[in-house]
């Protein structure tokens, strides 16, 4: 647990460009969206198709509610990975450059 | 100062590249994510998994009165077509389905029945604009009674289908007087149009109304070659759009062009003329797969209009993606083409964008797409099933 809450804090304070504060959005994205499918916000994606997702709500409300499971899933399947990625990509380049030259990405975090 | 904004650039622009290179990485490796064999989705024989999860949730539909009072109430609420065609949709799939597999005509025909026959009574009714959209009523149709060949021709190739499944001897009548209505209406008028709306005939209703005609030559040695012949020959004269050479979705009686070739429509004309005239209907898919199919980063996904052709985005066309111009009416019957003619690799990037953007929600074996709706996912089980009917239709 005291491992857990350093890695989050050692996130938290993490500088905007670090490998740690990519992690961070990732985790915070993918959190909204188990967030979002827990609330059953799935279910209204069907204004996609025209149709109202809940006779009981307004069109808009219902709408919204649908638009914010989408955009939160296509930040689940697009951002997130990416995110990660880049985490991986600067950490390697400082770990590549703290070896064999100048670090770059972590200069002044250390 | 300096050099700590030196420094900050200096990292933000490694982010920058890093983040760039990351995108361009993972875009196109998101695809294999989503792809599965075909099978999953069409098999030439049997009925593939996801067919038959689609299915057990729409007879779920039809054995809940509850549950499918909701669905309807939903879907009426935006459009009275969709309920419609959601209805014809299913009836299609599970005469399929029985021809797929006959030990299973006996749970399916039951349904079959319950929604022709709920059909035909909410027609007799509330009259022909129970299930029209509200602008039917805003003038008066051309050719009096007021007769709609969408309803005619669906609900002819329902009884007809069904019939096709096992004769069953009370539909032949009502379907021979539609069947009837729509011959008459055809002869009757130079370009043989036949309005489905006040002076707007649609070529998708045409389509299907054609093969309503050859399954009743099939089934009670009545003769329409000629007929569909002769459409077919007229619709290539002067119902087609010159630039691209598919054929136009809607025009008024006396042939003036209304809409030009859309997405929503053209996948499924394409997939009707196939049990009338293969040649053109092939023609008509490469054409559609050529103007109106695209693939992109492994995602499959219809146009709503050619580049050619300036249209509007409407209730037929669904949502539209900014950007990629991806169509939800378009994508969805671009599923049945791309079935109707073996296009596999079109198909399986098109199911590839449906488990990717469509929010399949599975429960007890029940398969529903979130961002779809009644009709759509009838429309995509009609897809997934399609073929026997048409081999019946068709066979010498």
């Amino acid at each position: 647990m005291k491992a857990i809450l350093g890695f989050l804090r050692c996130l938290w304070r993490a500088e905007a460009f670090s490998p740690e504060a990519f992690l961070l959005r990732a985790a915070i994205l993918a959190s909204l969206y188990a967030v979002s499918c827990a609330a059953g916000l799935r279910e209204y994606t069907t204004f996609l198709s025209g149709t109202s997702p809940n006779v009981n709500l307004s069109w808009q409300t219902a709408s919204t509610l649908g638009l914010i499971h989408l955009l939160l899933y296509f930040s689940f399947i697009l951002l997130v990975p990416i995110l990660l990625i880049t985490a991986g990509l600067i950490a390697a380049w400082n770990k590549y450059f703290s070896r064999y030259g100048k670090p770059q990405g972590r200069s002044d975090a250390a | 100062m300096k050099s700590n904004l030196k420094g900050w650039v200096k990292k933000a622009s490694l982010a920058l590249a890093a983040f760039a290179l990351a995108t361009a990485l993972w875009l196109p490796c998101l695809h294999l994510f989503f792809r599965e064999p075909v099978t999953e989705f069409y098999q030439e024989k049997g009925v593939s998994r996801k067919a038959r999860q689609l299915a057990a949730r729409h007879l779920q539909l039809w054995t809940d009165p509850a549950l499918r009072q909701i669905e309807l109430q939903k879907m009426r609420a935006s459009n009275a077509e969709w309920d419609f065609m959601g209805r014809t949709f299913l009836v299609w799939s599970l005469v399929n389905m029985g021809l797929r597999e006959p030990a299973m005509k006996a749970q399916y025909l039951p349904v079959i029945d319950q929604i022709i026959q709920e059909t035909v009574k909410i027609e007799k009714q509330d009259g022909i604009y129970g299930f029209l959209m509200p602008y039917a009523k805003a003038r008066p149709y051309q050719v009096s009674p007021a007769r709609s060949m969408f309803l005619d021709g669906e609900i002819a190739l329902m009884m007809g289908a069904r019939r096709m499944l096992e004769e069953e001897p009370g539909y032949k009548q009502p379907m021979t007087e539609r069947l009837n209505v729509m011959e008459q209406r055809m002869r009757s008028n130079p370009l043989m149009a036949m309005e489905s709306y006040p002076d707007e005939c649609w070529t998708y209703d045409h389509a299907v109304a054609l093969v309503a005609f050859k399954v009743a030559d099939r089934l009670d040695g009545t003769d329409h070659t000629a007929l569909c012949q002769q459409w077919v020959a007229i619709a290539k004269e002067h119902l087609v759009d010159k630039k691209t050479g598919l054929l136009l979705s809607s025009y008024q009686i006396n042939g003036a062009p209304l809409y030009g070739p859309e997405g929503s429509t053209i996948w499924m004309v394409a997939h009707c003329l196939q049990a009338v005239d293969e040649p053109f209907a092939r023609d008509q898919y490469e054409r559609a797969r050529k103007e109106l199919g695209r693939i992109t980063l492994g995602f499959g996904y219809g146009l709503e209009w050619p580049a050619s052709w300036q249209g509007p985005m409407d209730v037929d066309s669904g949502m539209v993606v900014p950007g990629l111009g991806a169509s939800a009416g378009s994508s969805g019957m671009a599923f049945i083409a791309a079935s109707s003619f073996h296009d596999w690799n079109f198909l399986q990037a098109l199911v590839a964008t449906l488990d990717m953007a469509a929010f399949p929600s599975r429960q007890s074996g029940r398969l529903k797409y979130c961002a779809s709706n009644q009709v759509g996912d009838a429309a995509l089980l009609y897809a997934s099933v399609l073929g026997p009917l048409w081999e019946g239709i068709r066979k010498p």
